[in-house]
């Protein structure tokens, strides 16, 4: 697929589906937004990057693994669960660091934490799918 | 005891690493574990001839009455010495002959876990937590058996002997169940106890059965014999541990150790006594006939096997003392032999006893060693295999019933014996016709020495059996408790047992000589296929794999419409059975409750669908999809639910991408459905919608239960730390099935990852 309003358009939208991801990411314990449609924005910008350029030359220009970031995503989660069993709670009940108060991100906390994960996982098997496909 | 279980396994994690560092002499640096647990053992032994039968509890599963409770009695520790003992020079030995073979920490981390689950096996004092150590030895069997895996023949015995024993095993299980139930208890202590309460349980009988078959399937009894000489395909110590010291006897052992509780019973004595004689001759005649050392040596060992079983069917007081005796005998002289093979096979390249010859002076410590361990396998005095002759003879003679039936089974499998002995130690290192290429030297002292030392066993408990008397009489106490004691000795003064075992030695050495002079006859016996067990094996796996072949391409048709109708259709089926009891409600809606919008977009959604249906081309009906997807998003954030609008809205999109890109790769034009079945996929689709329709009018006549709605408003902030419901409840309050989702996420990904990658190559890829 050659189209050059979208070859040259998607390399500025990239970092700006980047940019609008993450503000979905971290903004989603409190408004509209949340990892799941944080993911689906990232990966959606990366998509039409490979539609257009190739699903190599995406993979290339962004080193981007799928199975990896599928593979984090997940390591992320159970993490995230793991932590308040050392804090002597149950498993991925909710802990919350609330001195610190980080400008844009918030408080950061294990759902914090599990949120990137699905972030991750979304966005990994997204592209997963799409790579695949577009491959060859 | 279970500390000595688990330093096993964790060695067995470890044993890739200490591989990597100590190359050629990891095998010495994994002896030690064996080596150390031997050492246990004598401590503990003389704590169990001091005060007898010792048992270390341990809760596992208290409330199932499940424990890894052990005990350490005679009989578990003979296995116990042997596995230890044998493992010890086993992986001695291994270290050195598996050099250069690429994967050797595989091999060693699946024979130390076998270890470890040998040792929990015998030494278990709970069904289930032994059943769990049969299986471990199973599981790692087939690992063993299947090392050099880039056979096809060497996997499919690794997966023979795993069906056959694992098979076995789950009548094993079954039957250990029913045992447990019958006695009230899972601990083996107690049921051992409780013979007579048992023997009036309504269980009793089908217990029996289901445990001699499990027994039989890990022993290769008659008919399930044939995985044994298949599982030759390992590497040759492996052959030698687990094929005819330990695991093969496992099943031997089980009978053996619930022999207290089943000896007496109908059944019980003919049923061993049968299957283990027609094993023991079929072992021994098929031995004979073949001119491979290791196969020579697998039928033999089924044979061995065969004849403990016949003796522990026989159950006499004297029989059980044969049992144990053999036992040992067996052990040392078969794992000697074994390894041997193994030995010859590495020097030489051959196993074929028709080239090999006249070894002896140039390995001439194996020879001796092999000499040794023949002469014991023949029953010669003043060897240990001789006293282990006598004492089977006694307990034949000494039946009741069948006396002369199981004499001169025996008879026959003793001449056997002393020939397929003579075949594979004089054939080997004496005999002239050496057709081999190169020169073979004796090997390095740590393979000889093993073998050396077991030879040398044999010949000194022959003389000094009385030093290995208190461990098998407290064997012998285990398998039969009202046993006396047991005073072994070499000289029994010329009986009718004597006179037996010279007239087998004689004539095994002539049957054997007919053989080394008649080598061409002897190949030329062939059995035939059809009637042998692993026929019916071969013909039942095809079946199976054939009919799975069916069933698949039935069910698996590959159609995707197929299987979206057939589940839409399941689940209307299955709404409509629940709903047949609810009529349907009026709802009362007037024109007014609409607002324009409302109006407008359900418009556009119905005509959207309209033209989904009727397009006639894929890209436009995925468009018009999309367009009914979007509509629905504008109904999200009409009714004020965000979220939901813009995960739908996304999702919409993304869908309609990965359909343009599935279409990418389609045929151009659509194939339209005809006739009926188009009248078929209508009928499904139509029922489907006036369901949920149906649903939605019920479930609208219900005020929404809001309490749950409450609690999430309420305790989002103040607990969850987030003012966005939906997503405190997705990442915190059900965080667990979010996780949940992202696993079948995550495997989805890459199922479909592993679809794309196989099908672009289809050569590599076959169904």
């Amino acid at each position: 697929m050659n189209s050059t309003i979208l070859s040259t358009g998607i390399r500025i939208l990239i970092p700006l589906f980047l940019v609008f991801s993450l503000f979905l990411l971290f903004r989603g314990h409190n408004a509209p937004g949340g990892g799941f449609v944080a993911g689906l924005v990232a990966s959606t910008g990366f998509a039409l990057y490979a539609i257009n350029y190739g699903a190599k030359r995406a993979q290339e220009r962004f080193k981007l693994y799928p199975n990896k970031l599928i593979a984090w995503g997940l390591l992320l989660a159970v993490i995230s669960g793991l932590i308040p069993l050392f804090a002597g709670v149950t498993f991925m009940e909710g802990l919350w660091l609330e001195e610190i108060e980080i400008p844009i991100l918030g408080k950061p906390g294990t759902p914090i934490l599990f949120d990137i994960g699905v972030y991750l996982l979304v966005a990994g098997t997204i592209l997963e799918i799409i790579f695949s496909l577009w491959e060859e | 005891m279970l500390t000595i279980i688990i330093i096993g396994f964790i060695l067995a994690f470890l044993a890739p690493f200490i591989h990597r560092i100590a190359k050629g002499y990891s095998g010495l640096i994994f002896a030690l574990y064996p080596a150390a647990t031997f050492l246990w053992l004598i401590k503990q032994y003389n704590t169990v001839i001091e005060q007898g039968t010792q048992v270390i509890p341990m809760e596992w599963v208290p409330s199932l009455g499940i424990g890894i409770d052990f005990r350490l009695d005679g009989l578990s520790l003979l296995f116990g010495f042997l596995i230890s003992g044998i493992g010890t020079i086993v992986l001695a030995y291994a270290g050195t002959y598996m050099k250069g073979v690429p994967n050797t920490d595989r091999f060693f981390v699946a024979l130390i876990a076998f270890m470890a689950s040998m040792l929990g096996l015998v030494f278990s004092d709970n069904i289930i937590s032994l059943f769990v150590f049969w299986e471990l030895t199973s599981f790692t069997s087939y690992f063993l058996i299947g090392f050099k895996h880039e056979y096809e023949s060497t996997r499919k015995s690794a997966l023979q002997a795993l069906l056959i024993t694992a098979g076995g095993g789950l009548a094993l299980l079954a039957g250990l169940i029913l045992l447990g139930i019958g006695a009230g208890s899972l601990s083996l202590s107690e049921i051992l106890q409780s013979g007579d309460i048992l023997a009036q349980s309504s269980f009793f009988n089908a217990a029996m059965l289901l445990i001699i078959l499990g027994c039989f399937t890990k022993s290769a009894q008659f008919p399930f014999h044939f995985w044994l000489p298949s599982a030759m395909a390992a590497p040759t110590p492996v052959s030698a541990y687990l094929h005819s010291a330990t695991m093969v006897k496992a099943g031997i052992f089980l009978l053996a150790r619930l022999s207290p509780v089943f000896n007496g019973a109908d059944g019980w004595h003919a049923t061993l006594l049968l299957f283990g004689a027609t094993t023991m001759l079929i072992g021994a005649i098929i031995a004979v006939l073949q001119t491979d050392l290791k196969k020579i040596l697998a039928y033999t060992t089924v044979s061995a096997l065969g004849l403990l079983t016949m003796l522990l069917g026989i159950g006499t007081e004297i029989a059980i003392k044969a049992t144990v005796i053999f036992i040992l005998a067996h052990a040392l002289y078969k794992g000697a032999l074994f390894l041997i093979a193994g030995i010859v096979d590495h020097e030489t390249g051959s196993r074929d006893i028709r080239k090999l010859g006249n070894l002896f002076r140039s390995m001439p410590f194996t020879a001796v060693a092999g000499v040794l361990a023949g002469l014991s396998m023949a029953g010669i005095p003043p060897l240990f295999g001789f006293i282990s002759k006598e004492y089977t003879y006694e307990s034949t003679l000494g039946m009741v019933l069948n006396s002369p039936l199981t004499t001169s089974a025996f008879f026959i499998t003793g001449v056997f014996f002393t020939a397929a002995a003579g075949m594979l130690v004089y054939m080997v290192f004496f005999g002239k016709s050496n057709r081999l290429n190169i020169s073979p030297k004796e090997t390095p002292f740590i393979m000889w020495i093993g073998p050396l030392v077991m030879g040398l066993l044999s010949l000194s408990l022959g003389f000094g059996s009385g030093l290995i008397s208190p461990l098998l009489e407290q064997a012998s106490f285990a398998i039969r408790p009202e046993n006396t004691a047991l005073k072994i000795s070499l000289w029994h003064g010329i009986n009718t047992e004597l006179i037996l075992s010279t007239f087998t030695v004689l004539l095994g050495v002539a049957a054997f000589l007919f053989v080394y002079f008649n080598p061409r006859l002897m190949s030329q016996i062939e059995i035939s296929e059809k009637i042998k067990p692993s026929y019916a094996y071969d013909q039942i796996m095809g079946g199976v794999v054939d009919m799975s072949k069916i069933v698949t391409r039935k069910v698996q048709n590959g159609y995707i419409r197929v299987y979206v109708s057939v589940m839409v259709a399941t689940f209307c089926v299955l709404a409509l059975i629940v709903l047949q009891n609810f009529s349907i409600p009026t709802i009362g809606v007037s024109w007014s409750d609409f607002r324009v919008y409302d109006i407008v977009i359900g418009a556009i959604m119905l005509v959207a669908c309209f033209y989904t249906v009727v397009a006639q081309s894929r890209l436009l009906a995925i468009a018009m999809l999309g367009v009914v997807g979007y509509g629905v998003a504008f109904v999200f954030i009409i009714f004020g639910a965000p979220d939901l609008a813009m995960t739908q809205i996304l999702i919409e999109t993304l869908t309609v991408v990965l359909f343009v890109l599935v279409l990418w790769k389609l045929p151009k034009y659509l194939i339209f459905a005809e006739g009926f079945i188009k009248f078929r996929y209508f009928l499904v689709s139509a029922l489907f919608g006036l369901i949920m329709t149906w649903i939605v009018m019920i479930v609208t006549q219900y005020p929404l239960d809001s309490h749950l709605k409450a609690f999430f408003a309420e305790n989002s902030y103040p607990r969850g730390m987030g003012r966005n419901v939906v997503n405190v409840i997705l990442v915190d309050f059900r965080s667990l099935d979010t996780l949940g989702e992202l696993v079948v996420l995550g495997i989805a990904a890459i199922g479909i990852y592993g679809l794309m990658k196989f099908n672009s190559d289809k050569k590599d890829f076959n169904p």
